[in-house]
């Protein structure tokens, strides 16, 4: 439901939102949280005080989210509110803020998030290394656990610093001597919990040329985790950048317990020409509750990351990416030593009227399986080719389309699926609509022995299409919106969307 | 000229004809048996890269009269400020088999030329459990000039159904324009094709066509009105029920 959840609200939303091409598999939690940055953004339009945004998701599980937002003069109040009606599970998150330009910068109530440096140590889930040392961030989605009481920023010149403090109530997956097993990062329904202490300084000096920062902060729970990890963490981290020209280092290392967490970033601008080369040690992510993994590839706390990412202008309105990442284990042997990596190519052309564009991505997944009372794991290749296109062939007529082709390689068997988007936008006045056709289907295929003969089989996966018909109307103060879906494949799958959206 | 010469002479060598497999569901290909150089049906992409009308075109297909057997379709193409792009999805459902043919295409062309490919993924699925992903393309060039044109299209390039079409056009008037098209399969019988366009004005047309064993023939009407278009063909088998088109377009 939560994979539901997100790649219906927020995914296109990320997609606007990011600058960078991401893979969902390997940053879901990045993606989501920059989508609700920017689902907060909306809900605020200029000159407004009070924005309110409703949506409601009827299907076979049906659910809603409420969102409020009110800022008058620095202080403001967020509340988000998600119900499933399948299940009756509420979930909120509220936050409250006074931002000004004095001593005391920044206080934030309730929920938070916060962002230290490169967000190694404590970060928000985004991974950009823009803004100030030292933030304090609006919550993401309600499912999604937050650090929940107070946090304080003041600021004398260049100098901030930032308090905070939490006390949160967390699910936990505990085993039959009450200790936790995993602490799931949003709301699974558990029935165990567990209370999470979170409490921590830091401070930071940014000049023109450098910005220097330092954070410690101490997270604790009231039970104990069954195997290694530490009911008590203590995690301290420095973090450093240099600014010169077109150059931009950024530095972060410290100690989470004993165990080191390092992220060394050079980034090199000319022209439109960008490259940041990267190397990341991550903390142990089960440990550490509100960090922002610089590793895309693994969450295993032995590994290391080098990644480089560079951007080319090509010709007039044509960008080239590539992004490249290579993970290993540290202290491996020889045969578990190889290589995971990720491979991003993109193309992209736009014009005002036209824009199309073109990835190729690969990256290594490895899948725990558990067959027999035995675990497997298998190392998967994924392939994947995405086309997007966009066409404003009329003022009030658009084209567009998005196709997918996924190739999941094991060594004996293939696993490909296909999705593909084509759509109508109409755009009338205050009037928009989308009516459009939507596919997946995935199919396997692999090769076996059977009485020394090589066989090929095929299995069909999932499997639907559907059409659907969104419009959205808006006025001055207010925004109505609907979106139908029907499946095609089934009569009796269907899916409305209703929103709305006022501001004052 | 000196190919459109060529081709027409080899249609009057009178090669034995055979019927084709490639689905023609859209109302115009239903009308026309296939000969898409008398179509400007953005629909008729999915046949021809070389078809450059621009618009938005939903289909529908009965194919012989079998009511468990429907194809839909919904298809586009545009006209970009270098060439002319065209993409598009067909589906047919039936209670025991799936199909879908998704498509992107591309062309250059002018008034005097066109060269275009356009990339196939079909997907099928049994109700016994097995699918299938099947790549294909199909690759056109085309010569128009003064009332004579002529076009070679080789189909479903590297599957079992591929096929080659050698097309000779003669444009009769601004709206009329008639067709032979030659088409040999490898692995299939060859057919011979002729079709007809005639436009009684510039809002209302009639297609007809033929096509050798199995002896087909192919009728269509289409009106235009505005931006919006709508057509209705139907199309015979000497063995099987009538084959009904209905396509639904808005062409700009």
């Amino acid at each position: 439901m939560r994979m539901l959840f997100l790649a219906l609200l927020l995914l296109p939303l990320a997609l606007v939102a990011q600058s960078e091409a991401e893979l969902i598999e390997l940053n879901a939690e990045t993606l989501e949280f920059n989508a609700w940055q920017e689902l907060y953004r909306q809900l605020l339009s200029p000159g407004s005080e009070l924005g309110l945004d409703n949506r409601l998701w009827l299907t076979d599980q049906s659910y809603s989210l409420h969102r409020l937002m009110f800022r008058h003069q620095g202080r403001e109040l967020a509340l988000n509110l998600y119900n499933d009606w399948t299940d009756g599970d509420t979930d909120a998150n509220v936050s409250i803020r006074l931002a000004q330009d004095k001593l005391l910068r920044d206080v934030a109530l309730g929920h938070y998030r916060l962002q230290f440096g490169t967000g190694i140590s404590m970060g928000s889930g985004s991974r950009s290394l823009k803004g100030p040392v030292l933030q304090i961030e609006r919550p993401p989605s309600p499912r999604r656990y937050s650090p929940f009481g107070a946090a304080i920023k003041t600021q004398w010149k260049q100098v901030a610093g930032l308090l905070f403090a939490s006390v949160a109530a967390r699910e936990a997956r505990l085993n039959a001597a009450s200790e936790i097993i995993s602490l799931p990062r949003t709301k699974t329904g558990l029935d165990g919990s567990t209370r999470e202490n979170l409490w921590g300084a830091a401070l930071s000096y940014e000049a023109k040329l450098f910005r220097l920062g330092v954070i410690a902060y101490r997270q604790s729970y009231d039970r104990d985790f069954e195997g290694g990890l530490e009911r008590v963490s203590t995690a301290g981290s420095v973090y450093g950048a240099l600014r010169f020209k077109a150059h931009t280092l950024d530095l972060e290392s410290g100690l989470t317990n004993d165990s080191p967490h390092h992220y060394l970033a050079w980034n090199y601008r000319h022209h439109g020409f960008e490259q940041t080369l990267s190397f990341a040690i991550d903390p142990d992510q089960d440990q550490v509750a509100y960090s922002t993994p610089r590793e895309v590839l693994s969450r295993d706390p032995d590994t290391m990351e080098m990644a480089w990412d560079a951007r080319f202008p090509l010709f007039k309105d044509a960008r080239l990416g590539l992004r490249f990442a290579a993970d290993h284990l540290r202290g491996g042997s020889v045969s578990t030593n190889d290589l995971r990596t990720r491979l991003l190519a993109s193309f992209e052309y736009g014009q005002q009227a036209e824009n199309f564009s073109f990835r190729v991505s690969h990256f290594d997944r490895e899948v725990l399986s558990h067959i027999d009372e035995d675990y497997n794991l298998s190392r998967p290749k994924h392939w994947r080719f995405e086309l997007a296109y966009k066409d404003q062939v009329l003022p009030y007529l658009g084209l567009m389309l998005n196709c997918r082709y996924h190739i999941e390689d094991k060594s004996s068997w293939k696993d490909n699926g296909l999705y593909y988007h084509s759509a109508l936008q109409f755009q009338s006045g205050k009037l928009s609509a989308r009516l459009g056709y939507q596919g997946w289907q995935s199919s396997k295929t692999g090769l076996w022995y059977e009485d020394d003969t090589l066989s090929a089989w095929s299995v069909a996966g999932k499997d639907d299409q559907n059409l659907y018909l969104s419009a959205d109307l808006n006025l001055k103060r207010l925004k109505l919106g609907l979106n139908i879906r029907q499946s095609l494949t089934d009569q009796d799958e269907r899916r409305i969307i209703m929103r709305l959206e006022t501001w004052i | 000229m000196r190919l459109t010469i060529i081709i027409m002479l080899a249609l009057c060598c009178g090669w034995v004809a055979a019927h084709a497999d490639l689905s023609e569901e859209t109302a115009s290909a239903n009308a026309l048996s296939g000969v898409t150089a008398l179509s400007f049906s953005p629909a008729d992409r999915i046949l021809s890269p070389l078809v450059l009308g621009s618009g938005t075109v939903f289909t529908y297909h009965l194919p012989f009269g079998d009511g468990d057997t429907q194809v839909w379709g919904f298809h586009n193409g545009s006209r970009l400020s270098i060439g002319h792009s065209g993409f598009g999805v067909s589906w047919l459902s039936h209670p025991d088999y799936l199909w879908r043919d998704h498509y992107l295409s591309y062309a250059l062309g002018s008034r005097d030329f066109a060269l275009g490919y356009t990339q196939h993924l079909l997907y099928e699925s049994f109700s016994s459990g097995e699918s299938y992903y099947t790549w294909g393309g199909d690759l056109g060039l085309g010569f128009y000039g003064g009332d004579y044109g002529s076009e070679v299209r080789w189909l479903r390039i590297g599957s079992e159904d591929a096929q080659w079409h050698f097309t000779a056009i003669t444009y009769l008037s601004e709206y009329s324009s008639i067709a032979t098209d030659y088409v040999y399969q490898e692995h299939g019988k060859d057919s011979v094709r002729a079709a007809s366009s005639i436009g009684i004005s510039d809002l209302f047309a009639i297609q007809t066509s033929w096509q050798s064993d199995p002896p087909r023939f192919g009728f269509g009407t289409r009106l235009k009105l505005s931006y919006g278009t709508f057509m209705y063909a139907v199309r015979t088998h000497p063995e099987m029920g009538l084959s009904h088109s209905v396509d639904v377009g808005f062409t700009w």
